[in-house]
Formats: C-alpha cells, structure tokens, sequence
C-alpha cells in the first residue's frame, strides 16, 4: 500500500514524505511514551495523595471513633469539601459500621453506590479488612488503592495506639488527570504541527542534497534522449552513490557516441558505396544494352552471311547446274553433277543455320532428311526401288561438325545410289547416329558420336581399298572423318556400311 | 426535594446491605460504667506524660481510683491485656487519701463532695490526669468530668486545671469536649 502510494512521486516528495513521516511518528512516540509515563506518575502521586489526606482524615477522626462520636467524625470530612476531586468519603469503626459519610454535592449516590459495589472495589474492602486482622499487619496503616473506571478508590485503616479502630474510604475522580491528558494532548498537537512546519522547511532545503543530482541527472537523461546528442555530459558534485551513477551515465553516454558516430560512419560509407554501386549498375546496364544490341546486330549479320553464303552457294549451284545442258560427255557430267551436290549439301546447311534461332547449331534430322531427299530427286531413276531409313535422334550440330558429317554423308548416300543399286534393283540405305555416351552418361569410348552409314547393295569392288583410293569421293571421306579427329571402318559384309566415330 | 430524599434511602438501604455480610459481629449494649471505663481508657491515649512522670520506661501507667468499686472491676479486666504509650496499667485502689501515691491517673467518684474537695486540694496534682463523675467535679479543681447526655456520655475539661497539672492533652478529644476556663 505504501510502496504503491510511493512509487509514482518524485524522489524529492519521496525524501520529504518520508522525513516527515518518520519524524512526525518519533515525535508522537516520545510524546506517547512521556504521556504514558507521565500518566503512570500522575496516577502514583494520586494515590499517594490520597492517602496521605486518608490519613490525616483517620487521625483527625480517631478521637471521635473512640469516644464514638460521629458528630465529631462528619465535620472532619466536610473539612474535605476543599478537595475537588473527591466525591465521596466514609469512616468506618473497628466493627465495619458506618460511622460518617461525605459526599460532594451534585454527586449521584447510585452511581457511588454502584462503584461501591463493583466486585474489584468490594473484594479491596474486604482484603483490607481481613488484613488488619493479621498481627504482623496490625502496626502499620494499610491502605489499599483501586484504580475503577476513571475513578480512584482507597481504603485506608485507622490505626491509633496499635489499634486498629476504624477505616477510611475516599472516592476521588480522575478529572485532574484527564484535563492534565487534555491539556499534554493539545501542546503535543502544538508541538508536532509546529515541528512538522519546521522539518518540512528544513527538508526542502536540505533534501536537495539528495536530490538535486538526481534531479540533474535525470534532465540530462532527458536532454540526451530528446536531442539523441551523445555529447552533452552530466555535471558531478558529489563522490556518492549518486557521484559514482553520474560517472557510470557519463561513460555509457561517451561509449554510445563513439559507437553511434562509427555507426554514422559506417552508413555515410555505405551510403557513398551504394551510391557507387548504383552507377556500376547503370553503367553494366549501359553496357548490357550495349552489347545486346552489338549482339542483335551481331546475330542479324550472321544470319546475313549464312543468308549470302547460302545464295553464293545457291548462285555457284545454279552456275553449275547451267553448264550441264552444255556438257555432252556423261564423266563431266558426273563431276559437274558431283560438285554441285556438294556446294547443295553446304548451301542446306547454311540454310538451316540462317534459320535456326541460335545461328549456331541445326538440327542434324531435319537436315539429314532435307539432303537425303534431295539426293535422292537427283538420283530418281536409280533410287526408285530404294528405301531409305535415318535414326539420328534429333541431335543438334554446330557447323564445325554439321558441314564435314553433311559431306560425308553426301558422299557415301551419292556413291550407294550411283554404283550400289544397278539396274533398278531393291535395296535399303540406313544412315544412323548414335550417342556412345551410355545411359549412366559414362563415356564408353573416346569418341562421342557413332555415325553408321549402310546399304545392301553391291558393295565396294573388292579391289578397291578406300584409304588409298583415288577418288575424289573417297579421299573427301577420309579427309572429312580426319577434320573430325575421328575413326573410320568399311565392313563389306551384305553391301557396304561405313562407320565413322568422332 | 422528593428525589433526593428517595435517593438518599435507596443509598441508606445499600449501605445496610453493604454492611449486613462485612460487619464482623454484634454486640449487647454496653453498660454505663462499662463506657466510662472505656472513655478513660481513651483518654490516656491522647494524653501525654513527660519522662519525668515515669522512673524508667517500663514503668506502667498507674491509675488510681477512688471509691466506685464497680469501676475498678471493670477497668481491671480491660486493663489485663491492652498497653498504652507501650506501657502497661496498672489499677490501685485506694481507700484513703495516704494511699494515693505515683499515680498518673486518678479516678474519683461515689464519695462526698467535702471528701472530694479535701482530696484534689492536698494531693499533689503536679502529672496527674483526675477524672470525676459528677456537676461540679472541674470546680473543685478536676480536669475531666463525665456528663451524662440524652443519647452518650459525653465529657468536659478544665484547661485552665489541665494546664496547671503539666500534662499536655491531644487537640482531638478537646475537641470533643465540653471546655471550662476557670
């Protein structure tokens, strides 16, 4: 509850609360503890007081408890009109008879009566009675005091001559202490309102002791986080806790300057690099553009010389084909025909190089077909009864492998539907190429590609060696499987079958 | 007015009731003589004797009576047990005037009035307290006399007697009594 009233105010309401509070309750407890103490001697001297009067009353009274004249006795107690406080008294002879009463005037006798008869104050009479009846006892004069109530009661016993002739009992209020608590009461009040004003005066002074570092501290805190200014530093005065704090703030602050000014670098440097980097990327981009365009350009010129070489081609081809109707003699013929076929066989290439997408490679299938066929319309008379398969499995060639493997092929095809087939005869022409890579994609032998190109014909003449032939034909074969870096082999079992690894 | 009164019986009966269960015992009347007896028994308490008055101070006090014998029995019995001023009594009788010696108080009583005349001027009355049981008794030269009231026996002094026999006497039981200057 005090700790939560406490938690939300500021150190220097904390600081004047609590002195005043622990002030202000020492102060009380003094003044209590006095109050108590006090009250405890008042209530002593009280009763001592009254004995002392119960006395004198018992001695002023003994003659007349003698000589049993109560006359005597009850103008002694209207002597007691002068004590205030006292409401009642009595004299008692040696027998517990009652022998003469006071009483202050305006007092109820019920009430006194009462009292009277309150088990304490009874059980006190009775006890002193009892006790004068006991010879060790007998010589003193006894007296026994009840504090009932607000009230004070005392029995005393009236001894004259070691006898024991009668008691006194006195009823006394207690509004002497009770005024005299009133009034302690009121100057403690005094006393702690006016010590109150004087320590609350003298703790907003000196508090600042305390707090005002704090306080200082606490701006600061303020100042540095509202402005994220690293730089500003609190002032110590003191070599406290407080001094040790202001130390410890300073050097965290100085510590996050220096990492928030190399962080101000680092992002100024990061900044200026990535603003480098941005003009690296224009400039690529610049560049890319460039290049894709020079490449575009690159690429529609490429297709320009394949485009032109094939019509050079096409041109010669046609030059050719013109000076057929000129030449009578058949061998010519076939040298013209021969060398026409092979400029066709280059022009398809470059014709499906111009049109391919990439420029770069064809589709070797397509072109197969496209020069099978052709050379087969060339040679219709003799290939009417043949049949031509290809398996080339939609491979793709590059022009440095397209062009010899084109003229390879040109001149194994032209050489089985010139001389293999005579006379119209059935046969079959198989053109293969494989990929000796296996199926794990493990190289089986040093070549890549198998070409096999077969007939069922006649067959090569058995006295012909094809390394060493002299035909143009075969010399190209070798000379073309050679470019290749690859292998050729003739088997001449059922027809003729070249097979060409590269 | 009527209240108060019914107040003041109410108070009366509590106090009877009070008293009924504390009183230790009661008591048959006491006789005339029997009070007397014990009045100058009570007067020898506030009465103070000068050292001189005694030999030593186990010296008893004396007293002395002078014809009532009935007196005599009963201040005997009374005086068997009790010590005043821690000295014991002691009761003489005496029958004639030679006989009254060094006694401290003197009791005179149921003798002629010459007889009692003749007494308190020849004895030597210097220290001694005499008491008397009749009218004239502090006239003829006595300090205390018993008179007879309508409820109590009450008593008088002669001051001027009583000073002139050196005793002092307490200012209490002047009080009580009836004073003479002669």
């Amino acid at each position: 509850m005090i700790q939560r009233l406490f938690k939300n105010i500021s150190i220097k309401q904390k600081l004047t609360a609590i002195i005043l509070l622990i002030s202000t309750l020492a102060l009380l407890l003094s003044s209590i503890s006095f109050m108590v103490f006090d009250q405890i001697q008042l209530k002593k001297k009280m009763a001592r007081d009254l004995q002392i009067l119960a006395d004198i009353i018992g001695n002023n009274c003994s003659a007349a408890l003698l000589f049993n004249i109560p006359r005597d006795a009850q103008e002694t107690l209207s002597a007691i009109r002068a004590h205030q406080h006292i409401l009642a008294a009595s004299i008692y002879d040696s027998n517990n008879n009652l022998f003469a009463h006071y009483q202050r005037a305006g007092t109820d006798s019920v009430f006194l009566n009462q009292i009277m008869h309150e088990p304490q104050v009874s059980e006190a009479f009775l006890q002193m009675t009892s006790l004068r009846k006991n010879p060790n006892t007998q010589n003193s004069p006894e007296a026994i005091h009840v504090f009932y109530k607000d009230n004070l009661l005392l029995f005393q016993s009236i001894v004259f001559e070691n006898e024991f002739i009668g008691s006194v009992y006195l009823h006394s209020d207690m509004k002497e202490i009770k005024s005299r608590l009133q009034g302690y009461m009121g100057i403690v009040a005094i006393v702690i309102l006016a010590s109150f004003m004087v320590i609350y005066f003298l703790t907003a002074n000196f508090q600042r002791v305390v707090s005002n570092p704090i306080l200082l501290l606490t701006q600061t805190a303020k100042k540095v986080s509202s402005e994220k200014d690293y730089s500003i530093r609190a002032i110590k005065d003191s070599e406290d806790e407080i001094g040790f704090l202001i130390d410890s703030f300073n050097e965290m602050l100085s510590k996050i300057e220096i990492s928030d000014n190399a962080l101000k670098h680092i992002s100024k440097e990061l900044q200026k690099q990535t603003e480098q980097l941005k003009k690296e990327l224009k400039e690529r981009k610049k560049a890319e553009n460039k290049i894709k365009k020079s490449l575009d350009e690159k690429e529609i010129l490429l297709q320009e010389i394949h485009h032109r070489v094939k019509n050079n081609l096409q041109i010669i081809s046609s030059l050719l084909k013109l000076q057929f109707k000129d030449i009578s003699d058949a061998s010519i013929l076939t040298l013209f025909q021969d060398c026409h076929n092979r400029v066709k066989t280059m022009g398809l290439i470059h014709e499906q190089l111009y049109q391919s997408h990439d420029l770069s490679n064809i589709n070797f299938e397509d072109y197969v077909r496209s020069l099978t066929s052709y050379l087969f319309q060339i040679y219709r008379q003799k290939a009417a009864n043949i049949i031509i398969h290809i398996d080339v499995q939609n491979t793709s060639f590059g022009i440095d492998l397209a062009i010899p493997c084109g003229l390879i092929i040109n001149e194994v095809i032209s050489n089985s539907l010139k001389y293999a087939f005579p006379d119209n005869h059935q046969g079959k022409i198989d053109i293969i190429l494989s990929n000796t890579s296996g199926k794990n994609g493990k190289m089986q032998s040093e070549y890549k590609y198998k070409l096999v190109i077969r007939d069922n014909g006649n067959g090569l003449p058995k006295n012909i060696n094809f390394r060493t032939a002299d035909t143009l034909g075969l010399k190209l074969i070798n000379a073309l499987t050679n470019q290749l870096h690859g292998n050729i082999t003739l088997s001449r079992k059922s027809g003729t079958a070249f097979t060409i690894l590269f | 007015m009527k209240e108060s009164s019914i107040k003041l019986s109410a108070f009366l009966l509590l106090l009877l009731t009070f008293f009924s269960f504390s009183a230790t015992s009661t008591r048959a009347p006491l006789t005339e003589y029997e009070v007397k007896a014990a009045y100058l028994y009570n007067f020898i308490k506030f009465v103070q004797w000068p050292q001189k008055a005694f030999s030593d101070s186990l010296d008893p006090i004396v007293i002395g009576i002078i014809g009532d014998d009935a007196f005599y029995d009963i201040l005997r019995v009374l005086a068997e047990e009790k010590t005043v001023h821690s000295r014991n009594l002691e009761i003489r009788k005496y029958e004639h005037y030679e006989d009254i010696r060094n006694c401290h108080v003197l009791y005179i009583s149921s003798i002629e009035r010459r007889y009692q005349v003749s007494i308190l001027q020849r004895m030597h009355r210097k220290w001694v307290l005499t008491v008397g049981n009749v009218e004239y008794f502090t006239r003829i030269g006595g300090i205390i006399n018993f008179i007879n009231e309508k409820d109590h026996v009450g008593f008088e002094i002669n001051m001027t007697e009583l000073q002139k026999s050196g005793l002092e006497m307490s200012s209490q039981i002047l009080k009580l009594a009836t004073l003479i200057r002669k």
